[in-house]
């Protein structure tokens, strides 16, 4: 028999929310854990907007893993989040002493360093982006649920109103191809 | 298996989800590294994938900083509403003590106060039981100086309604058994004993007397008679356990229950207290408006409303 909701902490109810797909359980989660994030990230040489960006990340990182299925609750919510946070700023730092700032009249960098190669990659995924904003709302949602959400088929046609499976898989190709044609357009219109 | 897998969609995206058990993709990953239009069509998956993805963090992240924004907005800020919600408690428990609503104020100027303080040469509006001897002494000790120079500050007493009220009409009996009509009223206290007393001590000090000495040597009357603006005022005074119950309830704040009995030009008040004293004290009155007056006893003043509507029949 399943317990009441009162009867489990915080952070159990805020994980139901999550799971049921309200996203105000994150916005509580944020007011729970920004006064300890942000106090870590002041404390090495962050600012609170850096704070701030980093828990939105974690939060994100948290929800994608309840969603898909893929989270295991082996602490506090906070604690897990902290760690999260803990982790990506000191990759930030690391990448600060690795990458000083270049003094202005320093000479441009060689085309062939392989750093290159993730801004390459970012301005592919940002043309994805793109597309995706000129989407129409069902293809949008269908296309998020299936890659983001990791839903299936038959969760998708239940939530968006199909007949069945097969019919949110018709249109969730037509709907990768509709993406398809829109980056095809943009990378051509900024090749020209 | 297939040559080409990734000519099936299906396959192509369980692999780029990672829904494919791990023999599966070592097989499909041997094919990729001998097909390149097979790495290709996984590529375009993979950057779809993370392309959507991209998205969707994206616009969670708005929602979500849209949702905290107004989260604080909406908060309640609960330690200004704590300290708003005490001080309108104060004022309001202040105001139903004082009754400062629906009563007009009246102000009394500490300099009127003073003036009426009397002091050497001009205390013949006081009517004193005896001016021979040690009551004499004490009533030229007032503290006529320390308190005119209070008033030069011209400070005012700002003397709340209630300090002047009316106690509602009551026709109760007596206490001393009296057929009269009579109204209760409330005195108050504008100006605390303690500070004429230190106002007379140093007075006296100047003087070289001795107030107390002096007072045991007044006579031991328990009532007075002043003349407040041509009405002959007669001050009684009785001890507050011969208040009525009715009446005791002033005796928690600080007021004096007075019983007001007016027969003719003359006015009777008769004051329950058992820290002012007649004994022994000039009694002044002086009227500071057409209904109101200020007594002045044992170095403190207390102030009246005096009843102007008629009184009730019996």
């Amino acid at each position: 028999m399943a317990l009441p909701l009162s009867f489990l902490g915080k952070d159990a109810r805020i994980l139901d929310m999550i799971r049921r797909g309200d996203e105000q359980g994150l916005a509580l989660l944020f007011e729970e854990t920004r006064r300890q994030v942000v106090g870590y990230v002041l404390a090495h040489h962050g600012s609170q907007e850096d704070a701030e960006d980093m828990l939105q990340d974690a939060l994100i990182i948290l929800w994608e893993r309840v969603r898909s299925g893929r989270y295991e609750y082996t602490s506090r919510l906070a604690t897990f989040l902290l760690g999260i946070v803990k982790n990506r700023w000191l990759r930030v730092l690391a990448g600060r002493r690795r990458e000083p700032l270049a003094p202005a009249d320093a000479d441009p960098p060689d085309d062939a360093e392989p750093a290159d190669e993730a801004i390459v990659e970012e301005e592919r995924v940002a043309v994805v982006r793109r597309a995706m904003e000129q989407m129409d709302d069902v293809c949008r949602k269908v296309l998020l649920m299936f890659y983001w959400e990791e839903r299936s088929m038959e969760d998708i046609a239940k939530a968006l109103g199909f007949s069945n499976a097969a019919t949110a898989k018709s249109k969730k190709y037509q709907c990768k191809k509709a993406l398809e044609r829109l980056m095809r357009s943009f990378q051509e219109s900024e090749q020209s | 298996m297939n040559e080409h897998w990734t000519n099936d969609p299906d396959l192509v995206e369980n692999y780029v989800l990672g829904t494919i058990s791990q023999e599966g993709r070592k097989a499909l990953e041997a094919h990729l590294g001998v097909c390149a239009s097979c790495m290709e069509t996984v590529a375009r998956e993979r950057l779809m994938k993370q392309g959507v993805r991209s998205y969707g963090r994206r616009l969670l992240k708005e929602r979500l900083k849209t949702m905290v924004d107004q989260r604080e907005r909406r908060a309640v800020p609960w330690p200004h509403v704590v300290s708003i919600a005490a001080a309108l408690l104060i004022i309001v428990g202040l105001g139903l003590t004082y009754r400062w609503w629906g009563e007009e104020e009246v102000t009394v100027r500490e300099e009127d106060i003073a003036a009426e303080i009397p002091s050497q040469g001009e205390s013949d509006t006081a009517v004193e039981p005896g001016k021979e001897g040690a009551e004499k002494l004490a009533e030229e000790s007032k503290p006529a100086a320390a308190t005119r120079s209070r008033a030069r500050r011209e400070t005012e007493i700002a003397v709340s309604p209630s300090a002047l009220r009316e106690v509602e009409d009551q026709k109760e009996e007596s206490p001393g058994g009296g057929s009269e009509d009579f109204r209760w009223i409330s005195g108050v206290i504008v100006v605390s004993p303690a500070r004429h007393r230190e106002d007379a001590d140093a007075a006296l000090m100047m003087q070289g007397g001795e107030p107390r000495a002096a007072a045991e040597h007044n006579l031991r009357k328990r009532e007075k008679s002043a003349v407040s603006n041509e009405q002959e005022v007669r001050i009684l005074q009785r001890p507050e356990h011969e208040l009525p119950p009715g009446q005791r309830f002033q005796l928690k704040r600080v007021l004096i229950p007075t019983m007001f009995r007016q027969t003719g030009d003359r006015m009777e008040l008769t004051l329950f207290s058992d820290t002012l004293g007649l004994e022994g004290q000039a009694v002044r009155v002086r009227r500071i408006s057409s209904d109101s007056l200020l007594v002045f006893i044992d170095g403190s003043t207390v102030a009246y409303k005096i009843p102007v509507v008629p009184m009730p029949s019996r």
